[in-house]
C-alpha cells in the first residue's frame, strides 16, 4: 500500500464550532453540578416524610395511649395469695360510667396508681390512712377517676385490725358478695383490636387449668368479662374469678388458660397465666 | 474546576491536540457530521467528568479514542438505524475517489477492518496498542488488519502491493 494512503481521513479537520462547543463543557458541567437543587430537595423531602412518619406513630402508635398496660399478662394480673393489685395509668380516663374498680383492697379502697413500681407503696399508704376503720368501704371522693358503681354493706367477715406494714390483702369485686374464706382470687386480661369486637357487645371469659379438661363457652353473666376501648384502638379485656385456695398454709402455683370470646362464640384472645394461691 | 490535568496537560490543550484525533475517528466510525459531532461533544464531556489518571499523553490518546469508538457504538445501537455507505443521506461524509487517497475504499468497509486500518494506517499504532484499544487480541488484529487490506483492494482495484 505504499504508493495509496488515507490523507483525505488522516488530515480531517474537527470543525471550528465542534471545538468552541466542546471548550464550553466545563463550565456547562459545572453549572450542572454547582447546585444540584432537585437532589437537595428529594433528600429534604425524605426526611421530612420520614419525621412526620415518627412524630405520627409516637403520638397516636404508642405515646398516647390512655391506659398502659404494665406486662398485661404478668404484672397485671400477678396474684399473692389473695392479695392483689391492678395498675392502671394516671392519666387513664375510662368513660364508660359502667366501669368499677377492679380491685378493692382490703381496706376497702379501691387502688390506682400512675406505674406498676408504685404497687409496693400506695397500699402502705392506704393501710395507714384508714387503719380505723377497715370495714367501711369507699365511696366515690376516694376513687375520683373510676368510680364503683356499687357501694356494698360492709362485710362482717372482714378482720378489724388491719396489717400495718403488708400490702393489704385484696378483696372480690364488690357485687355485695362476700368472699368466701380460703379463695383465691385470680384475673385475667387479655389486649386486641377493636376491631374484633362490635360497640356494646358483650365478650365473655372462660378459664381451666392447665393440662385439665377445658370449660364450655358459657354465654352467661358470670362469664362476662370488662373491657375498655383505648385511645390507640385496642381493646383491654379484663376478667375476675374466685378459685378455691390451696389446702394448708403453704401456696401454690396454679397456672390456667383463658379465653376471651364473644357471643357468637368466637374466640378473640387466648393465654395462659400463673397464679400463687 | 477547568484548571485540573489530564496527563500535565489542561482540558483545552487536551481538546486542541487531539480534537482532530477524536473527530477522525468519529466520522470514520459513523460517517456522517451531526452523528460524529455528538459523539465528539460526548467523548470530551466524559473526559471532564470521568476525569481519569492518565499515564503519559500516549495513554491519554489511546483512552480518547477508545471512548471515541465506545460513542459512536453506543450511538449506533441507540440508534439502530442504517448508515449509508454511498454519502446519499444528507450530511453523510464522503471522499472523492482517489487512486492514491483510497480514504473513500476504507469507508466501504465493514466497520470492524475499517476501525484497525484507520488505526494501523492513520493514528501509526502498532498491532499491540491497536488490540489494546480495542479489546482484542493481537492474533485478532492481525486478522483484521490482513482481511481488511485484502477486502480493500477489491473496492479501490488496487495491485497486490500491500
Amino acid at each position: 500500500m505504499d504508493k495509496h494512503n488515507f490523507d483525505s481521513l488522516k488530515n480531517l479537520k474537527a470543525p471550528r464550532e465542534w471545538i468552541e462547543k466542546a471548550a464550553l463543557i466545563p463550565e456547562s458541567t459545572e453549572k450542572r453540578c454547582a447546585f444540584p437543587l432537585y437532589r437537595v430537595t428529594a433528600a429534604a423531602s425524605v426526611v421530612l416524610v420520614a419525621l412526620i412518619g415518627l412524630s405520627a406513630f409516637l403520638l397516636f402508635g404508642r405515646g398516647q395511649a390512655p391506659i398502659t398496660v404494665q406486662n398485661a399478662t404478668t404484672a397485671e394480673t400477678r396474684a399473692i395469695g389473695n392479695a392483689e393489685t391492678v395498675g392502671v395509668t394516671e392519666d387513664s380516663k375510662p368513660t364508660d360510667a359502667a366501669v368499677s374498680p377492679t380491685r378493692a383492697s382490703q381496706a376497702g379502697s379501691t387502688e390506682f396508681f400512675a406505674d406498676s413500681t408504685e404497687a409496693p407503696a400506695k397500699p402502705a399508704q392506704h393501710a395507714t390512712e384508714k387503719p380505723a376503720d377497715p370495714t367501711v368501704y369507699p365511696t366515690a371522693p376516694s376513687a375520683p377517676t373510676v368510680a364503683p358503681t356499687e357501694v356494698p354493706p360492709a362485710p362482717t367477715v372482714l378482720p378489724t385490725t388491719p396489717p400495718p406494714t403488708t400490702p393489704p390483702a385484696a378483696e372480690a369485686p364488690t357485687d355485695g358478695m362476700e368472699v368466701p374464706a380460703g379463695d383465691g382470687e385470680i384475673s385475667f386480661s387479655a389486649v386486641f383490636s377493636s376491631t374484633l369486637i362490635g360497640e356494646g357487645e358483650p365478650l365473655y371469659c372462660t378459664f381451666w387449668e392447665q393440662d385439665h379438661y377445658a370449660s364450655s363457652m358459657a354465654i352467661d353473666d358470670d362469664h362476662k368479662a370488662r373491657y375498655f376501648i383505648l385511645k390507640n384502638g385496642m381493646v383491654l379485656a379484663m376478667y375476675e374469678a374466685l378459685v378455691p385456695a390451696s389446702a394448708g398454709d403453704d401456696p401454690h402455683e396454679y397456672t390456667y388458660e383463658y379465653i376471651f370470646y364473644n357471643s357468637r362464640g368466637q374466640v378473640i384472645a387466648r393465654g395462659t397465666e400463673s397464679f400463687i394461691i | 474546576m477547568t484548571d485540573r490535568a489530564f496527563a500535565g496537560m489542561s482540558y483545552d490543550a487536551v481538546l486542541q491536540k487531539y480534537a482532530d484525533t477524536v473527530a477522525g475517528v468519529c466520522v470514520m466510525r459513523l460517517q456522517n457530521w451531526a452523528d460524529a459531532e455528538d459523539c465528539f461533544q460526548n467523548t470530551f464531556i466524559k473526559l471532564f467528568q470521568k476525569s481519569p489518571e492518565f499515564r503519559s499523553e500516549a495513554h491519554l490518546k489511546a483512552w480518547l479514542i477508545r471512548v471515541a469508538i465506545n460513542e459512536c457504538r453506543n450511538y449506533i445501537s441507540k440508534n439502530r438505524r442504517f448508515l449509508p455507505l454511498d454519502g446519499l443521506e444528507q450530511g453523510a461524509v464522503s471522499f472523492h475517489e482517489d487512486e492514491r487517497d483510497i480514504s473513500w475504499a476504507l469507508m466501504r468497509l465493514e466497520p470492524k477492518y475499517r476501525e484497525a486500518l484507520y488505526l494501523y494506517h492513520c493514528e501509526e499504532y502498532k498491532v499491540n496498542e491497536i488490540a489494546q484499544i480495542l479489546g482484542k487480541n493481537p492474533n485478532t488484529v492481525k486478522s483484521l488488519l490482513k482481511r481488511g487490506r485484502e477486502k480493500l483492494k477489491l473496492i479501490y482495484g488496487g495491485e497486490k502491493d500491500g
